[in-house]
This record gives C-alpha cells, sequence and structure tokens, in this order.
C-alpha cells in the first residue's frame, strides 16, 4: 500500500466530496482497504467523522447514517422494532465481535462482497439508500434497483439508509455456515404480509450463490396463494431452476441449489405457523 | 507523505509521526507495545486485539491513520507483573494459558466486555471472544476465568 500519500480527516459531508476523485477511496470502517487486492488510490478520505454515525427513529420509518457500525445498530432498540428484528439477527451473524465494531452499514452497501449479510435485508425491506452526489445533492434510490446496477460512483457518498419499520410483516434472515463466525454458504431472506391467510407483497432475496438479487419468478407465484393451499414443492422446485446458482470450492451447484430450497421451505412453514 | 497523530495510549497523550500507510499494528510495536501479536494478518485470528474507544477491535487491519484523536488500551496499559488485572490473575488462577500468543488479545476482548457488562452470562462471554482464536489452550478455562474475573470486579471473590 506504499503507493499511498495522503490521509484526509474531513468536518463534513461537502467537505469531503471536494476530495473525491479517481485516485481516491473512501474510508470508513476500513476492514477491506488493507486486505483488497485493488491498491491504486493515492488517497483515502476519513468519512468516520462528518456526523453520519446515527440511528434515527421517524413516524413508520428508520434512517440510519452510513458509518453506523454493526455492533451499534445490535445494540439499538430502535434498529431492534425493523422487520420484526430482521436487522439485528443479520448484524449478529456478521463477522465476530472485533469486526462488528468496526464494519459499517455503508461498507456493507458500497462495495457488497457475495458474503454480505445486509444486502438481501435492503432488498426485502423495500429499503432505501440515499446518496450524495457529487454535486451536494442528495439522490434516493430503492434497494432493488442499487443491486441491480446503480452502484455508488467516484465522487458519490452513501448518507444513509431508510427502512422503512413494517413490524406487522413477516420476516426470516438466514444465513447458513458451519460455524456462527464463518464465511456465508448462502445468504436469504423472506419478507411478506399475510393477510386473512394468503401471502401479499412477497420479497425473496438470496446471495452468496449467486449475485445479491430478487427471485421475481418466485414472488409472481406466491403471489395471493392461500398459505393453507400452498404447494410448497412446487414453490422450491421454482425457486431451484429460477437461480442461477454457481459452484465454488466449498460447495458444488447441487448442494447450493437443494439447500436453497430447504431453508426456503423452513421459511414458509414458519409463515403458515405463525398464521395460525 | 508523513502526518502527525494523536492518540492516547494506556492513559498517555502521545502525538505519533506515521506513514498514511502503516498499519496500527506496526506502529504499535514499533512505540514499544509489544503485546501485540501479529497473526494472521487478515483480521481472522484476534491476536492483535487491542481496545480503541472502548471497543474491542482488529488492529492487523487498522490503518494507524484512522486511530487519530482515539484512545487505545494494551495489555501493558492494564496490569503488571506485581499488581495484575484481577483478568489476569483470574487466567492465572484457572490455568487458563499454555503457549500464551493469542492471551493478549484474549485478555482485551474480555476486558472490553467486562467493561460494558458487570455480570455477562457465560453466553455473552462466548460472543465477546468469537473474534480470537486459540489452537492450544481451549476456550473452556478462559471463559470459566472472564466469568470468576467479573465476580472478582464485582467484589464477589
Amino acid at each position: 500500500m506504499k503507493q499511498l500519500q495522503e490521509f484526509i480527516y474531513p468536518n463534513s459531508i461537502e467537505e469531503a466530496l471536494s476530495f473525491l476523485d479517481e485516485s481516491t477511496e473512501i474510508i470508513a470502517g476500513g476492514t477491506h482497504i488493507t486486505v483488497s487486492k485493488n491498491q491504486s488510490f493515492k488517497r483515502l478520505v476519513d468519512i468516520t467523522r462528518i456526523g453520519l454515525n446515527y440511528i434515527k427513529k421517524e413516524d413508520h420509518q428508520v434512517r440510519i447514517g452510513s458509518t453506523t457500525t454493526v455492533t451499534e445498530m445490535i445494540e439499538s432498540s430502535i434498529v431492534r422494532k425493523i422487520g420484526n428484528g430482521i436487522l439485528t439477527k443479520a448484524c449478529q451473524l456478521i463477522a465476530d465481535t472485533p469486526l462488528r465494531n468496526i464494519i459499517t452499514l455503508g461498507g456493507n452497501i458500497a462495495r457488497y462482497y457475495p458474503w454480505a449479510g445486509l444486502p438481501v435485508v435492503l432488498l426485502v425491506i423495500d429499503a432505501e439508500i440515499i446518496i450524495v452526489d457529487k454535486e451536494g445533492l442528495e439522490q434516493t434510490i430503492s434497494a432493488t434497483k442499487y443491486f441491480k446496477n446503480a452502484k455508488v460512483k467516484t465522487g458519490e457518498i452513501i448518507k444513509e439508509v431508510v427502512f422503512p419499520v413494517q413490524s406487522d410483516w413477516f420476516y426470516r434472515y438466514e444465513k447458513f455456515a458451519l460455524t456462527t463466525v464463518d464465511y456465508s454458504w448462502l445468504t436469504m431472506a423472506f419478507g411478506a404480509k399475510n393477510e386473512g391467510g394468503s401471502i401479499v407483497d412477497p420479497h425473496i432475496a438470496v446471495s452468496r450463490i449467486t449475485k445479491v438479487t430478487r427471485v421475481s419468478e418466485v414472488e409472481k407465484l406466491l403471489e395471493g396463494k392461500e398459505l393453507s393451499k400452498l404447494n410448497i414443492n412446487e414453490v422450491i422446485q421454482t425457486l431451484r431452476t429460477s437461480v442461477n446458482v454457481v459452484s465454488d470450492y466449498r460447495s458444488s451447484k447441487e448442494y447450493r441449489e437443494h439447500l436453497l430450497g430447504i431453508l426456503f421451505k423452513r421459511m414458509l412453514n414458519e409463515m403458515k405457523e405463525e398464521g395460525k | 507523505m508523513a502526518l502527525e497523530i494523536e492518540v492516547i495510549i494506556n492513559g498517555q497523550q502521545k502525538v505519533l509521526t506515521i506513514e498514511p500507510y502503516d498499519l496500527l499494528i506496526d506502529v504499535l510495536r514499533r512505540e514499544g507495545y509489544k503485546s501485540v501479536k501479529r497473526g494472521c494478518s487478515e483480521g481472522t485470528c484476534g491476536t492483535c486485539t487491542i481496545i480503541l474507544n472502548g471497543r474491542a477491535v482488529k488492529s492487523c487491519i487498522l490503518l494507524a491513520a484512522q486511530a487519530h484523536k482515539g484512545s487505545i488500551v494494551t495489555v501493558e496499559g492494564i496490569g503488571t507483573r506485581d499488581q495484575p488485572h484481577p483478568l489476569q490473575q483470574a487466567f492465572v488462577e484457572e490455568g487458563a494459558i499454555q503457549c500464551g500468543f493469542c492471551i493478549p488479545g484474549i485478555i482485551l476482548s474480555a476486558k472490553a466486555l467486562l467493561d460494558n457488562n458487570q455480570s455477562p452470562t457465560k453466553e455473552e462471554v462466548k460472543q465477546a471472544m468469537d473474534g480470537n482464536l486459540c489452537r492450544c489452550t481451549g476456550y473452556s478455562g478462559q471463559i470459566k476465568a472472564i466469568l470468576s474475573a467479573a465476580a472478582m470486579m464485582r467484589g464477589e471473590k
């Protein structure tokens, strides 16, 4: 990392923006910076001192600043209300204690590694990502759009994420791994409303076994279906064929497809049970 | 281009001249805090754990520049041979140390826990220690020692 010449501590978003260019990287928690392979940046701009560390409760939503750490989210009683605790659970399953003490919400979004835990949660809860662009203007991007094609660009800063509370929805999050501190083998989240025994507005997101994505084919299939009459085997068969599962050195495509079906089957069964 | 950072290390105010790419672990060891051990160098094993602004963090994947205006605690700052910290005393009494390489990091993760939680449960201890690997002593003695130190610090022993 000897190419790094400058480390800047701006005091405001405006000041931070003024330093951003092609040879500059933003640093917050910084857990990826020292181990990252792309090390061509000559300047680092520390955004942990520009007032982006907050958790604010509003009427039906919560605003979380991008440099808020995972530990701070876990300790927050406000965060526990988001999606019946789905965000808190996902945060608890990220890495280990000393890492959770520095990993930030924004870092999970700016460089979403395949094993990052939070993108699927943002997707199933319809979170909105607020990005400040070069001119200092705030752009609101839905998580669905962001993770499809809208990565934060050079010169921009992720300011915060807005989470709807939606505590009357059914939510589940699963990180499948061999130990609690292992990298994820498969990460998925599911959210839906139960209206009189029927599934309404289902959201399914998966990552690690494919590029983080929602699974719209299965969402369409589930929409309006009565839970008691649901053909779960048909649903998980569609899920397995709709997701473009890739293999890696840890597990084969077939193993991961099987796992995907099992985890989703459990979530649907739990939704059935809860609705009774 | 070198820069100066202000830090408090074990209660002492310091101004350190560093390069922007210096890792926190390297700067601490250069300054004589040799209890901070280098293990995996990628933020996995936890031997380099220190307390920064009240939280346990891994100094091998942090840049020293990130600690500017922060407060650091290493094992050098928490006890001496004659007056060990209750955690150090408890580790000796429980025989929770074999080779000792991981112990400075383990003591600091445990201290960060006990500073924020006087009466942790066994589960809370396990969670607080989940970032520190030990490959020879084993964890059960260490967990016992941490619970015993917590009792000592509450004045129950």
